[in-house]
C-alpha cells in the first residue's frame, strides 16, 4: 500500500503523513531545490549570502533551470559548500553544484526509484514542489491512497503561517511540544494574501485530482488526532495580536470562515 | 553525556538551557550554556561514575555568586566527602570564566592605566585546593583570555585552558544575522556610511577614547556611524567620561587626552545622541556601510578576549577593522580566517601601547586603499575575502567547543 499526500503549508501535513502506517515516510522527497541552495558542512544552515535571490524568485515559479543558472553564476570553484542530494530514496550531502541535466530531470530520476522501492511508502507533495507533470500523473495513477489534507479554518492557517514565517530560524516542525514568543508585530495584509494563497493551492490540488477523485480521501486537520504523531504543535505567541480580528479583517475581505467557528 | 555537580546551584537558569523552562529538572535535555552536550546532575559522586564539579562566571563581580568564584570560596563550598573521589580523578573542577574577559596578571609589563577584570585566579584556586587537602592539578580554569594558556604554560597548580566560547556561541547570538543577505543586489546606492561602529558598553575607556578620536577628526567623524546608548548603567557618556578621567587622575596614571578637548568632544557627541540602533536595523546598518569598525569588548591590556561583536561583523560579510586586543587579527587568521591586508593597513594588530593602537587602527580606516573610489568598488576587492570569511565561520562553528567539552570529559 502506498500513499500520496497533498498539502498546504501549515496544515499539519507532516504530523500526519508521520502516522502513515507505510515502511518509509518521504516527506521532502520531492522538494529539488535543496540541489542548487549552498549549506554548511553539515547541512543545518542554508547559506543565504551565498544564495542569487534571483534564483530564488525563480524556484518560487518552478522555473528550475532558470533558477539553476542564476545560482551557477553565484558559485565559485572551491568554495567549501554542500547541496542536499538525494540518492536511493536517501539524503546525502554533496559539495558538487548538480550539473543541469540531471537537476532538470530529478522528479523523473526520483521517481523511477520511488516506483521500484520494495517497501511501502507515503510521499507528500506541494505545489511548491512543482513536480513535473508526467511525474504527477504517474505518480497518481501508481499509488492505491491519495490523501488531500486541508484545514477547515483557512484563517487560521493563514495566521499560522505568517507567524511561522517570521520565526528567527523558520521553526516549521517541532518534534516536541513548544512554545515561541515573538516581538514582531504583524500586520492584517499578508495574513489575507495568505488567505488568497492557501486558497489558490487547494485549488491547483482539486484540478490535479480531477480524475482520482474515487482514490482520493479528504483529510481535515481539525479532525485529526495528533496524539500519535512524531511532530508536535509548535504555538506561536505575538503579543498584542487580536486573532478575531483577523477573521474581522479576512471577512471585509471576502473571506468568511466565521461559521466554521460557530 | 557530561555529568555535572553543581556546588550551591542557585539561579540555575544562569547556569544550564533547560527544555522545560517550567519544570526545571536536570534531564538528558539539560544542556551545558555553552555547548550542545546533553548534561546531567549528579547528586553526589561514585566511584563509577566521572563528574565535574562545575561553576560557571557570568556577568558582573556584584552578580550571582561570581565574588565567590572570585575569591576562591567556592572551592571551600564542595562538601568534604567529595574530596576522596577527586583526588582519586573520578571528579574533576571546572571553573569557568570565559563569557567574562576575566585574565591572569601579566608580570613584568609596565602599566600606566588601570587594568581591568585582571586576577590571579589560578593562584587563588590552587591555594585553596591545596587548603582543603584538595589535588590542584583535578582543577581547571577556563578563561575567554586567549594568551593565558600560553602566559601559564609553566604554572604547576590548577589547569588552565584558554577559550572563545564567542566562535561558537555567536552562531546563536547572531541567528537572525545568519539567516539575512549581505552580499546581494549591493550597488552605488546600498552604502550609505563608510563604516559602522557599535558601542554597547559606553563605560568602557577605549569606546569613550574611541568616540573622542572621532569627534576631534573631522575625516572619521563624517564617515562612521556609531551606536550607542542614551544612557548605559544610570550614566550618559558624558558622565562615563568624567568617571574615566577621574579614575585616572586619582590612580595618579596620566591622562590619555586633553581634558578640555575631550570634554567639548564628547558633549558635541552627547548632543547628537542617541545614536541607538535597535537590534533589528544593526544588520540593516550594517548593510548599509562598507566597513565595521569593531569595537571589541575589551582593548586595552595584556589579555586577548575575542567576542560576538567580530563574529558579527564576519557573519554580516563586511572588511572589518578591530579596535580590541593585540594580535586578535592574528589569532582569526591562525583560525583560518583571512583579513583585509590588501585594503588595509593592518599593522594596528601588532602595536603593544593600547592607545597607538586605536589610533593607528582609526588612520587605517581613514586611509583604506581606494577611499578615492565608490564604496562599491572597494567592497568587489574585499568580495571574496567576506565570503570565505563568512563560509568558514558556518563551516567551523560548530566544531569551536570541541576542545571545551573535552575538558568536561577528561579522564585524569
Amino acid at each position: 500500500m502506498n500513499e500520496l499526500y497533498f498539502a498546504t503549508p501549515r496544515s499539519g501535513s507532516h504530523a500526519i503523513c508521520s502516522m502513515s502506517k507505510t515502511e518509509r515516510h518521504l516527506l521532502e522527497y520531492f522538494n529539488i531545490e535543496d540541489m542548487i541552495l549552498p549549506r554548511n558542512v553539515d547541512g543545518n544552515l542554508i547559506l543565504y549570502n551565498l544564495i542569487e535571490p534571483q534564483a530564488l524568485k525563480f524556484l518560487e515559479n518552478g522555473l528550475f533551470e532558470d533558477a539553476w543558472k542564476a545560482q551557477k553564476e553565484n558559485t565559485l570553484p572551491g568554495e567549501q559548500v554542500y547541496y542536499k542530494i538525494m540518492k536511493k530514496g536517501c539524503s546525502y550531502l554533496n559539495d558538487k553544484y548538480p550539473v543541469l541535466e540531471e537537476f532538470v530531470k530529478e522528479h523523473k530520476t526520483r521517481w523511477d526509484y520511488l516506483k521500484n522501492e520494495p517497501k511501502s511508502w507515503c510521499v507528500k507533495i506541494m505545489q511548491y514542489h512543482y513536480v513535473d507533470r508526467q511525474v504527477l500523473k504517474e505518480i497518481c495513477e501508481y499509488v492505491d491512497v491519495i490523501k488531500f489534507i486541508q484545514r477547515k479554518d483557512v484563517v487560521a492557517q493563514a495566521i499560522s503561517i505568517v507567524k511561522a514565517q517570521n520565526l528567527p530560524d523558520n521553526v516549521w516542525h517541532a518534534t516536541t511540544e513548544q512554545t515561541v514568543k515573538l516581538t514582531t508585530k504583524l500586520s492584517y495584509k499578508p495574513i489575507i494574501d495568505q488567505i488568497e494563497s492557501i486558497l489558490q493551492e487547494n485549488h491547483y490540488i482539486t484540478k490535479v485530482l480531477t480524475d482520482y477523485n474515487y482514490k482520493v480521501n479528504n483529510v481535515y486537520y481539525e479532525d485529526v488526532d495528533f496524539s500519535d504523531s512524531l511532530y508536535k504543535k509548535l504555538t506561536i505567541e505575538i503579543p498584542d495580536f487580536d486573532t478575531q480580528e483577523c477573521y474581522e479583517a479576512a471577512k471585509e475581505a471576502g473571506y468568511d470562515y466565521t461559521s466554521y467557528l460557530l | 553525556m557530561l555529568d555535572i555537580l553543581l556546588v550551591d546551584p542557585h539561579e540555575l537558569r544562569n547556569y544550564f538551557f533547560f527544555e522545560d523552562e517550567d519544570n526545571m529538572q536536570f534531564t538528558e535535555k539539560t544542556v551545558l550554556a555553552a555547548t550542545t552536550q546533553p548534561a546531567r546532575l549528579i547528586q553526589h559522586p561514585s566511584e563509577t561514575l566521572n563528574g565535574t564539579i562545575f561553576f560557571l562566571l557570568k556577568g558582573g563581580i556584584d552578580e550571582r555568586n561570581n565574588i565567590d568564584i572570585l575569591n576562591g570560596a567556592i572551592i571551600d563550598k564542595i562538601p568534604e566527602d567529595w574530596i576522596p573521589f577527586i583526588n582519586d580523578g573520578v571528579v574533576n573542577i571546572v571553573v569557568d570564566t570565559c563569557a567574562e574577559s576575566w585574565s591572569p596578571i601579566y608580570r613584568d609589563q609596565y602599566y600606566w592605566y588601570p587594568e581591568k577584570e585582571c586576577l590571579d585566579l589560578h593562584e587563588l584556586l590552587t591555594d585553596k585546593c591545596i587548603n582543603r587537602g584538595i589535588n590542584p592539578d583535578a582543577c581547571t580554569w577556563i578563561t575567554g583570555d586567549l594568551n593565558a594558556e600560553e602566559y601559564l604554560k609553566d604554572f604547576k597548580g590548577v589547569k588552565i585552558k584558554s577559550h572563545c566560547i564567542y566562535y561558537w556561541i555567536s552562531s546563536v547570538m547572531c541567528r537572525e544575522s545568519l539567516g539575512k543577505d549581505f552580499l546581494s543586489h549591493l550597488g552605488e546606492k546600498t552604502f550609505q556610511n563608510a563604516s559602522l561602529c557599535l558601542m554597547r558598553d559606553m563605560h568602557k575607556e577605549h569606546r569613550l577614547y574611541t568616540v573622542h578620536k572621532m569627534h576631534t577628526d573631522n575625516e572619521l567623524y563624517h564617515k562612521i556611524r556609531t551606536s550607542t546608548p542614551e544612557v548605559f548603567l544610570g550614566n550618559t557618556v558624558c558622565d562615563h567620561y568624567k568617571n574615566l578621567y577621574h579614575n585616572y587622575t586619582s590612580n595618579g596614571f596620566p591622562t590619555p587626552f586633553d581634558w578640555d578637548d575631550m570634554a567639548a568632544s564628547i558633549m558635541k557627541y552627547y548632543t547628537f545622541s542617541p545614536y541607538t540602533i535597535e537590534n533589528d536595523d544593526i544588520d540593516k546598518a550594517q548593510r548599509e556601510s562598507l566597513f565595521a569598525l569593531i569595537s571589541e569588548s575589551f582593548c586595552f591590556g595584556h589579555k586577548k578576549f575575542i567576542t560576538y561583536s567580530t563574529f558579527r561583523a564576519i557573519i554580516s560579510c563586511r572588511p572589518f577593522i578591530i579596535l580590541g586586543n593585540k594580535g586578535v587579527l592574528k589569532q582569526l587568521k591562525d583560525w583560518g580566517f583571512k583579513t583585509f591586508d590588501n585594503i588595509l593597513d593592518e599593522s594596528y594588530d601588532d602595536i603593544e601601547d593600547n592607545f597607538l593602537r586605536i589610533d593607528t587602527a582609526l588612520n587605517s580606516f581613514k586611509h583604506y586603499k581606494g577611499r578615492e573610489k565608490k564604496y562599491i568598488e572597494t567592497f568587489q576587492e574585499v568580495r571574496d575575502i567576506v565570503r570565505h570569511n563568512y563560509i568558514h565561520y558556518c563551516n567551523n562553528y560548530i566544531n569551536a567547543n570541541d576542545d571545551y567539552v573535552e575538558v568536561f570529559r577528561r579522564q585524569l
